[in-house]
């Protein structure tokens, strides 16, 4: 409808009298030109005329523009003396201080010690997160303040993370510790009468001069103080270290809330920390600790008074809070099971989905919801994603293996009223699935090659263009990649068929509301646009790991050829856990492939092709590619040391066959076998005198076997064309090469002076040993392995 | 409850809790946030806390014709909390039980959500808000804005009215609501 070019010219034009207005110090009609430009910049969105790079300039456009109109309006309020700032009836809440240290129970019996650290609603993936830290920080603390305890047990909900210490000391055990201070030359007079030396330091441990002794240490004489530390009360030493317990707790993301500008995962707002019947006081973030939790939000959250900490688990429990997530996934999964066993039906174990509905909720009730069956005619994959990844509900299958028209859901808090909650579900999965429906169905008015032209507004990075382009990079790599895997002409035309479609789904409606359903739905779509099974399936399944046939190999690995190389080149290689584009996934994704699939592959190659296509704005010359290839290299040595391989092993094959995964697997296996043999040592040895005299050397020398007059020259020559002429490149060769010419190469060394005078002599016979060391060349190096 | 209703209830609500009641911008915008009154005044160390409703102008949702959940333009109504008072999801709460959404028979959940405009350099940590499986509201504690840092921070709750109102009155389609004197 609109028309492009004028819209264009409408955002140019709002933008300048944007700029111009700011210069004048008129704030409110700036922004309101800005508004006007975010909103022409939507229409044109909508109208599909905003490229990737488009974007992004759009984008910092009107970044820029708020930040300046946001700087001028800032400048004018400090002006004006910030009339607001002082608004009786909005003042913020007091920063809350720690209480007094009370000890009631002094005395020599062991308590119970807990620590609630209540906040509002966590992420579900911090909860586990934050037990497993605790667990290390809080044992961590207890011995390094010298508390002695029984058992330490850490829980958690998305509200409260809690730690409880049963059989805590009262006080810390004393502790006598010897301190060394000023040599004893200096400490005392030539009276042996003590220095000011001594006297200073014997004041600072707070013991008298005459306590010092004399201790040797290496050669010299020094004095030293045995200092006594009495344990101190628990109460007083967990004081003044909890705050450090609950600032060491890191997360993903944190946000600041209050005056105290601390950031934590979300806002902190209460500490229950009892040791016994007394609170511990201590302040952080402007939250002091009592003895006050909360209750259930269903509840009201209401308050909940513990009087000692040795009440706090069966309070918590009376409230109906489960806070340990063992017993709360213990509990959905059995009521879960039960639930779809009364419709007939099962729930396939799914981790991730477990996990995450433990930690979204305090008390656990799953309930049983119902579709109409019309829904069931819409791909399994769209119906479980819904139900999965939108909604996070169980989806139930009938023994037969096909989707019922049921879902589990767990509601937290009881059981009350659950009849309203399961009609509030049904009707937004039912919202839901008839959206799916209208999205399907819209979807299926087209081709699946229709929805490429989208893919043209899809950034996938910005140096690197947009989907389309990189769609239109493995239309090129696939061939060659293909080609790399030795596919057959049945299987280049599928794999070259399916590359051509490879991204088109991402342009889908179905996609674009769910990004999870990208390959399933391409493959899908491409079987109702008429293609075959085969190249169907390929595009389904790009985005797996493993693939299960050649043709849909070569996509997979082309497209995250594609994804490192350019990334790579564009500069945004991960740097430590900062992996936004997944890349440590992509290469993984890649030598698993490789190994399941038992599939050679030159990745140097691979690379380079990869590298040719990317578009000239960036390079991806010689050290990005040798970065990529190192970045995978890594990632296959940390799974192969895994598998239980020592890291020299790996090292020593790595260095040769980095570049083909799967030959790099077979051959550490079969160096690990060989490295095992009794003869293994002589073997290694005889082979590393050849390398280590030429290791210096800097060029292949020239052979000249005829010069060869003695015996044992001529016979190691003899030895050494057998072995040459037998070399596969494989470990077990090699190593059966090496084997046979272990004789030759010990007599060799015994009867013949390598370093001859006369250079002719000397270089053949450093030629010859050259020659034997390069055996092992591609397969690995052996110079990494023990004992060489 | 109809629209008419929902929607003073909501304001009254804020009212009493301090808040001003501020009106929708005279500018189109594709959302709340963009009212000058969220996200120019929600900068500097001055305090903050209105209630208003917002038309927010969404083209790319207009695409859908006959979707029964999809318009070009829907409500949002918007409350600003600087700083923040302390509890703002138990006062949320009950700003639901004043329109009769009564925690104790739903299921209502803060599932974690995170929020940011490149265009306008913000951002926030919070949740959207589910009743009963429905996302009804975005909870977002405003942590930058126009590429500068807030202090005080400010909390963002963002009601989408056309969601809360098809729950409360029960119906399918946010073509069947009911806006009072008669009209849906």
């Amino acid at each position: 409808m609109a028309d492009v070019d004028v819209l264009r010219n409408i955002y140019d034009a709002y933008e300048r009298e944007a700029g111009r207005c700011l210069e004048a110090g008129l704030v409110a009609p700036a922004h309101d030109y800005n508004l006007k430009c975010s909103h022409i910049f939507n229409v044109l969105d909508t109208r599909g005329a905003i490229g990737v790079t488009d974007r992004a300039v759009f984008f910092r456009r009107m970044r820029n523009m708020a930040r300046n109109v946001s700087k001028t309006y800032l400048a004018q309020r400090e002006e004006m003396g910030y009339p607001l700032k002082d608004t009786p009836s909005w003042v913020a809440q007091p920063l809350q201080k720690a209480g007094a240290i009370t000890i009631t129970n002094e005395g020599d019996s062991a308590q119970t010690f807990v620590l609630e650290i209540g906040s509002e609603e966590l992420p579900a993936q911090d909860v586990p997160s934050a037990i497993k830290q605790l667990k290390v920080s809080i044992p961590a603390l207890l011995k390094d303040l010298r508390l002695g305890y029984d058992t330490i047990n850490v829980y958690g909900t998305p509200r409260r993370l809690s730690v409880i210490v049963d059989g805590l000391a009262p006080r810390q055990t004393d502790l006598e510790s010897e301190v060394k201070g000023p040599p004893a030359d200096r400490a005392f007079d030539a009276d042996g009468n003590p220095t000011k030396a001594a006297i200073g330091f014997a004041r600072g441990k707070g013991i008298d001069v005459s306590a010092l002794r004399v201790k040797e240490d290496g050669k010299r004489k020094y004095v030293v103080a045995t200092v006594f530390e009495k344990g101190q009360p628990t109460q007083e030493v967990l004081a003044a270290a909890l705050a450090g317990i609950v600032s060491g707790i890191k997360f993903p993301k944190s946000m600041r809330w209050n005056a105290s500008n601390t950031a934590y995962s979300r806002p902190l707002r209460w500490f229950v920390a009892l040791y016994g019947a007394d609170i511990v006081p201590f302040d952080y973030a402007g939250v002091a600790s009592g003895r006050v939790s909360r209750g259930l939000r269903p509840d009201s959250s209401p308050a909940i008074n513990i009087a000692n900490a040795a009440d706090y688990a069966t309070q918590m429990a009376s409230h109906n809070i489960v806070i340990d997530p063992a017993k709360r996934r213990e509990m959905i999964t059995a009521a879960a099971k039960e639930a779809a066993a009364a419709k007939d039906g099962t729930i396939p174990e799914n981790e991730g989905l477990l996990a995450e509905v433990t930690h979204l909720i305090e008390q656990p009730t799953p309930f049983v919801g119902q579709f109409e069956e019309k829904y069931l005619r819409l791909p399994d994959e769209v119906l479980v994603a819904v139900m999965r990844k939108h909604q996070r509900y169980f989806p139930v299958y009938g023994v037969d293996g096909n989707l019922l028209p049921y879902f589990i859901g767990v509601r937290n808090g009881g059981s009350d009223h659950l009849d309203m909650v399961v009609h509030g579900n049904e009707q937004v999965i039912r919202a839901r699935f008839s959206d799916a429906e209208f999205f399907y169905g819209k979807d299926g008015e087209s081709k699946l090659a229709d929805f490429l032209p989208n893919l043209e507004k899809l950034t996938f990075q910005v140096d690197l263009g947009s989907m389309l382009d990189k769609n239109r990079r493995l239309e090129k790599l696939v061939p060659t990649v293909g080609n790399m895997l030795s596919l057959d002409e049945e299987q280049t035309a599928v794999a070259n068929r399916a590359a051509a479609l490879a991204k088109a789904d991402l342009g889908s409606n179905m996609v674009v509301e769910m990004t999870s359903l990208q390959g399933v739905m391409g493959g899908h779509y491409a079987k109702m646009s008429g293609e075959s099974d085969a190249i169907a399936q390929v595009i389904a399944e790009q985005y797996d790991a493993v693939s299960s046939t050649p043709a849909s190999m070569a996509l997979a690995i082309a497209d995250r050829l594609d994804s490192l190389t350019g990334l790579f080149a564009a500069g945004l290689a991960p740097k430590g856990s900062n992996d936004p584009f997944a890349l440590r996934r992509a290469a993984i994704h890649i030598i698993e492939n490789l190994l399941a699939n038992k599939t050679h592959i030159d990745l140097r190659e691979g690379i380079k092709a990869a590298a040719t296509l990317l578009p000239d704005n960036v390079t991806a010359d010689f050290p990005q590619r040798t970065q990529t290839l190192d970045f995978i290299k890594d990632r296959l040595s940390v799974m192969l040391q895994e598998e239980g391989y020592r890291p020299t092993l790996v090292r020593a094959v790595l260095s040769e066959q980095a570049h083909d995964p799967y030959g790099a697997a077979i051959s550490t296996a079969a160096l690990a076998q060989a490295s095992e043999a009794a003869d293994w040592e002589q073997i290694l040895d005889a082979y590393a005198r050849c390398v280590r005299i030429t290791r210096k050397l800097d060029t292949m020398l020239a052979l000249r076997p005829d010069d060869f007059k003695s015996t044992a020259e001529q016979s190691l020559y003899q030895a050494y064309q057998d072995a040459a002429a037998l070399n596969d490149g494989l470990v077990d060769g090699l190593i059966t090469q090496l084997r046979a010419l272990t004789p030759a190469i010990t007599r060799f060394f015994d009867d013949v002076l390598v370093m001859d005078e006369d250079e002719q002599v000397r270089n053949n016979r450093l030629a010859l040993l050259q020659a034997i060391s390069s055996l092992a060349a591609g397969i690995a190096d052996l110079s990494e392995l023990e004992g060489f | 409850m109809t629209f008419n209703e929902i929607v003073l209830k909501l304001l009254e609500f804020w009212k009493e809790q301090g808040c001003l009641v501020w009106q929708p911008h005279n500018v189109q915008v594709g959302a709340g946030t963009m009212n000058p009154g969220t996200v120019l005044r929600v900068l500097g160390p001055e305090p903050w806390n209105i209630v208003y409703v917002e038309p927010s102008v969404r083209p790319d949702d207009g695409r859908f014709g006959d979707n029964p959940n999809r318009v070009q333009q829907h409500h949002q109504l918007q409350v600003i909390l600087q700083p923040d008072p302390g509890n703002p999801q138990e006062l949320y709460l009950k700003s639901l039980e004043a329109i009769g959404i009564d925690r104790t028979q739903h299921d209502i959940r803060f599932v974690e959500d995170n929020w940011e405009s490149p265009a306008l350099g913000a951002w926030g940590l919070g949740w959207e808000v589910w009743l009963d499986g429905q996302e009804i509201t975005q909870f977002t504690y405003f942590q930058q804005a126009g590429s500068h840092d807030l202090d005080p921070v400010a909390v963002e709750i963002t009601y989408g009215l056309d969601r809360i109102i098809s729950t409360v009155q029960g119906v399918d389609s946010i073509w069947d609501i009911d806006f009072g004197a008669n009209v849906s």
